[in-house]
């Protein structure tokens, strides 16, 4: 048992692929083209680490 | 199966978390959404899952620790006191929101045996506890969160069962769970931790104010399960 499904029992991500819309993606947030979630909108971050390890 | 479908409950909101044990931002986007969720009115239906991030893949379970900031100045090029001041800037931020970072104890090590040792406390409903006893452990601590015997203390000092924590790194059992955390973050695109995903759909990324944390809550508790004040208003309205 893991993580992803001792709490609940495994739900599809989203029925319908969320579309990113302008209004909806912080660009300077944004993880990647084909991520399925819809990025909320939000102020200045506290920060963020990178794969390469770098934290900004 | 770890990783592979994420998020509602019918009558529960679901957050998932991706982050890796050494990763400042982590820790403190873990205790913003915790405070967010202390102003949070349905708090005690949200679930949180922590899902295995790797900031610093090249770290191999033989490798020795390492400080944080001689990691930083060789993996980027840069002066030893540029890197020191990054961290120091990084352990003030901490410092507003009540962490004490002594990243001048820290010791940089592979974070794959800790991420195990989260799935393990997962599967045993101490998951939260036991993550926030492995980011005390490294930020303040300056444990060596690689080291088997270390890991074991925080599992017991959560209530798990020390030598079947032990056990459970020794065989590697939740070695998959890891792995495929990391793949499916990967497939979702994801570059940077914490990443937060709401009930399945929506997303922040990085650790935000607590206010941006509440919003998400709000949004996605509204879109997944609803309040039973909305839904006694809708029907006193018919």
């Amino acid at each position: 048992m893991t993580s992803s499904n001792v709490i609940a029992d495994p739900a599809p991500v989203v029925d319908s692929p969320a579309e990113k819309t302008t209004e909806a993606v912080d660009a300077a947030a944004s993880p990647a083209p084909t991520s399925p979630f819809q990025l909320l909108p939000t102020g200045e971050a506290f920060g963020v680490c990178d794969l390469d390890g770098a934290c900004s | 199966m770890a990783g592979e479908a994420f998020g509602q409950a019918t009558d529960r909101l679901v957050v998932d978390v991706w982050s890796d044990v050494m990763c400042p931002f982590c820790y403190m986007g873990d205790t913003l959404l915790a405070q967010a969720l202390e102003k949070f009115p349905h708090a005690s239906g949200v679930d949180i899952r922590y899902h295995s991030y790797l900031l610093m893949p090249h770290l191999s379970d033989d490798d020795a620790p390492v400080s944080p900031t001689e990691l930083l100045s060789a993996k980027h090029g840069l002066p030893r006191e540029q890197a020191q001041a990054m961290n120091d800037q990084v352990t003030e931020r901490a410092r507003q929101i009540g962490l004490d970072y002594r990243l001048d104890q820290a010791q940089a090590v592979a974070t794959r045996t800790a991420h195990q040792l989260s799935h393990f406390a997962a599967a045993h409903g101490k998951q939260h506890e036991l993550v926030q006893q492995l980011f005390k452990a490294y930020f303040t601590d300056g444990l060596n969160v690689a080291d088997h015997q270390v890991l074991a203390d925080l599992a017991a000092e959560v209530g798990l069962d020390r030598a079947a924590a032990l056990a459970a790194l020794e065989s590697g059992e939740f070695a998959d769970a890891v792995e495929a955390d990391i793949q499916q973050a990967h497939e979702y695109g994801i570059q940077g931790v914490p990443f937060f995903v709401f009930g399945g759909k929506y997303a922040v990324s990085g650790a935000q104010p607590v206010d941006a944390f509440l919003q998400a809550l709000d949004t996605s508790w509204a879109e997944t399960v609803g309040t039973p004040a909305d839904a006694a208003s809708a029907g006193a309205g018919r």
